[in-house]
């Protein structure tokens, strides 16, 4: 039953409306990004938008590709985010959900289904942005002289940092999702996501300590893998404990609202 | 020290404001506004009841003191706020419930062949949506393999009670159940077999394909992915299936939704309004298709605003007013005896007003159609009454005729709220007072 509710909600999301811009995005993303991040190193005393500023010679670092991984994970997160919002909501403003409750009555399970689809593609998402942005990496490496030699030292840790990327973006599909059931509407969705980045973005710079602990922050520092400076665990653990609550709280909506109006 | 006393002062104001609004208070339930349609504050139960006397007695023995007991004071104000507040929810219910009196029809009564012979069975289900609003309690069955149709003016609840139906709301109070096959085992609404449905307007995703839009639906309920071909042939869909339903037409819409009615092969199947959006060759097919449906032994349940199409297509009639239902049984039965009668024409006006005279003074609830005809309910034996009490007062009648209403006819009779709006008899006073 749960696979037949993944093979439904994956029937959904699987659309070539939804997914090429989603795709097209992420690629267009990942390629600028890295290439300015290169553009600007090359620069006379390297980038001033870091601190210490990056310099080629620091990108010759033996983990310049995992954090390179990390780079699109703004755009991967947003498309993340849009992909699930749209999910959820095409059923609802279409009335497809009071089909879809009727002919499966356990609602948990249609949720779940979606979030597993959502989940899938999140992890889909990230394994092309990493690519991508593995990929340009090389190639911008290559264009401005990087040394690469070290880079083959931490396989491992680059390998980590994709599955981190996918967790996070796990975590933002599945927040994604909530919002949608939620309000419905996908672009009161979309917007009060965003917002809310924006607002817990404002409130971190305002008041640090929470920097990692709340919702955006928590699942962009566990998909960039900590080495934007946040500690990593307490992130996932933060991470898991508010998806868990999101979860629950989303279930119990789907569960007992009235969908016929 | 100002300061201090500007502050008590302060407190006074709001100690007597909240005791102002709890005397209000008492004054406008004591003085019984509420007493005709609130028989709970009236009578000595309710804890809420115990609370405005407790609190009258409060603020009766705080008057004299209060500086003292300011804060003890807000005691009363939430007391009286809390019975106004029961007062105007019992109001609430009374009136509904005085409204529920006052219908002019039964409430359907089950019996035992009505059970036997019904696939559907509701029985005293209630839908409620808050404390003061609900629809029920709704009792009706659909015999298996034939058309019924729900009708009622909009607002009746006829939505609702297919909502019932399919398990998208549940029932507070009664039962909703749908027996498997012939009656041979019968489940809860629950767990019973999943009706097909096609409820509000067809739902589907547009960015998808017809053929996508079912199979998503078929995977959910884990049933054959085969199922979607099978019903796209039988609602001739089958050759642009691989169409995105963003471009289909509306008619072509709303056959993709009775394929998802038929899409798990139901053996109940629920229509709302199923011929919006189709023209009329598409409705005639429709009509022909859900006829063929009950010739299989499917259960078709179709709620419509089209007496017509009810007429020509169900065997059996559920009709709905004001949340309640009014009918549940064959359309023959609903064309009642309710606005059967005889319609009678004289010659002249004059001789009209005669024969009415002698009518009603013979104890015949006439009523009045246009100058020279009217209106008796009543069966053929009224005719005879009538032309011997009108040919007794020296009228002769130039027609008298025996009526039986239509279904539209029995249907505005059955959801009016009295006789005066009967079929035909649009604003036609009822004489009964003129003699």
């Amino acid at each position: 039953m749960m696979i037949g509710a993944f093979r439904s909600a994956w029937t959904m999301l699987a659309r070539p409306v939804l997914l090429w811009p989603g795709l097209g995005a992420i690629i267009l993303f990942s390629v600028t990004s890295i290439t300015f991040t290169f553009t600007t190193a090359a620069a006379p005393g390297g980038s001033r938008l870091t601190d210490p500023p990056l310099t080629l010679a620091l990108l010759s670092a033996p983990n310049t590709l995992a954090i390179m991984v990390g780079r699109p994970v703004m755009i991967t997160g947003v498309v993340v985010l849009a992909i699930a919002i749209v999910q959820i909501t095409s059923q609802y403003s279409s009335g497809f959900v009071r089909i879809a409750f009727v002919y499966q009555p356990r609602r948990a399970l249609w949720l779940v289904g979606n979030w597993l689809a959502v989940a899938a593609a999140a992890v889909i998402a990230s394994v092309i942005g990493s690519l991508i942005a593995l990929a340009t990496t090389l190639v911008c490496a290559a264009a401005w002289g990087v040394d690469t030699t070290s880079w083959g030292d931490n396989i491992g840790q680059t390998i980590g940092a994709i599955g981190n990327l996918a967790l996070g973006m796990i975590a933002f599909a599945v927040a994604g999702s909530a919002l949608a059931v939620w309000l419905r509407s996908p672009i009161a969705a979309l917007a009060s996501g965003l917002v809310y980045a924006l607002f817990e973005n404002l409130l971190n710079t305002a008041a640090p300590f929470g920097q990692g602990l709340l919702p955006v922050s928590a699942f962009s520092t566990v998909a960039t893998s900590g080495l934007g400076g946040e500690p990593y665990w307490p992130s996932l653990i933060a991470s898991t404990v508010l998806l868990t609550a999101i979860a629950a709280g989303t279930i119990g909506l789907v569960t007992s609202r009235d969908v016929t109006e | 020290m100002i300061k201090q006393k500007a502050r008590h002062n302060g407190a006074l104001v709001v100690m007597r404001t909240v005791s102002a609004l709890e005397f209000v208070s008492l004054v406008v339930i004591l003085t019984n506004r509420f007493t005709v349609h609130s028989p709970a504050i009236t009578s000595s139960g309710g804890p809420v009841h115990g609370l405005l006397y407790v609190s009258t007695i409060l603020f009766a023995l705080l008057l004299p003191f209060p500086q003292s007991a300011k804060w003890l004071a807000v005691i009363p104000g939430i007391g009286g706020l809390l019975a106004l507040r029961r007062a105007r929810l019992v109001s609430l219910r009374t009136a509904v419930s005085d409204f529920a009196v006052q219908r002019p029809h039964e409430q359907v009564v089950l019996t035992k062949d009505d059970r036997r012979e019904a696939v559907v069975v509701v029985e005293g289900a209630v839908a409620a949506f808050t404390r003061s609003f609900e629809i029920g309690p709704l009792t009706f069955t659909a015999p298996e393999g034939g058309v019924t149709g729900l009708i009622g003016p909009n607002g009746a609840g006829k939505t609702t009670a297919l909502r019932m139906l399919c398990g998208l709301v549940a029932p507070s109070a009664g039962t909703v159940t749908v027996r498997s096959a012939s009656g041979v085992q019968e489940e809860a609404a629950e767990t019973a077999p999943v009706p097909g449905v096609l409820i509000d307007s067809p739902g589907f995703i547009p960015g998808l394909t017809a053929h996508a839009n079912l199979l998503a639906l078929t995977r959910l309920a884990s049933w054959p992915s085969q199922f979607v071909d099978h019903a796209l042939e039988r609602v001739g869909l089958a050759d642009v299936s691989r169409r995105r339903v963003g471009t289909f037409s509306l008619g072509m819409k709303q056959r993709l939704g009775l394929a998802a009615a038929l899409l798990g092969k139901p053996q109940v199947v629920i229509l709302d309004e199923p011929t919006n959006g189709l023209d009329p060759r598409g409705t005639l097919e429709l009509r022909a298709f859900l006829r063929s449906l009950a010739g299989e032994g499917i259960t078709v349940i179709i709620a419509s605003h089209a007496l017509d199409e009810i007429e020509e297509l169900c065997d059996h009639i559920v009709a709905m007013n004001r949340g309640q239902v009014v009918f549940n049984g064959p359309p023959a039965e609903m064309a009642s005896p309710l606005s059967a009668g005889i319609r009678c024409t004289a010659r002249e006006p004059e001789a009209l007003v005669i024969a009415v005279e002698a009518l009603v003074h013979d104890g015949l609830p006439v009523r009045l159609v246009d100058d020279v005809t009217i209106f008796i309910p009543g069966d053929a034996d009224v005719g005879e009454r009538v032309n011997r009490v009108a040919a007794g007062a020296g009228v002769f009648l130039s027609e008298i005729s025996s009526r039986r209403p239509s279904l539209q006819e029995a249907f505005l009779e059955l959801t009016s709220d009295g006789a005066a709006d009967a079929p035909d008899l649009v604003g036609a006073p009822v004489l009964t007072a003129v003699a």
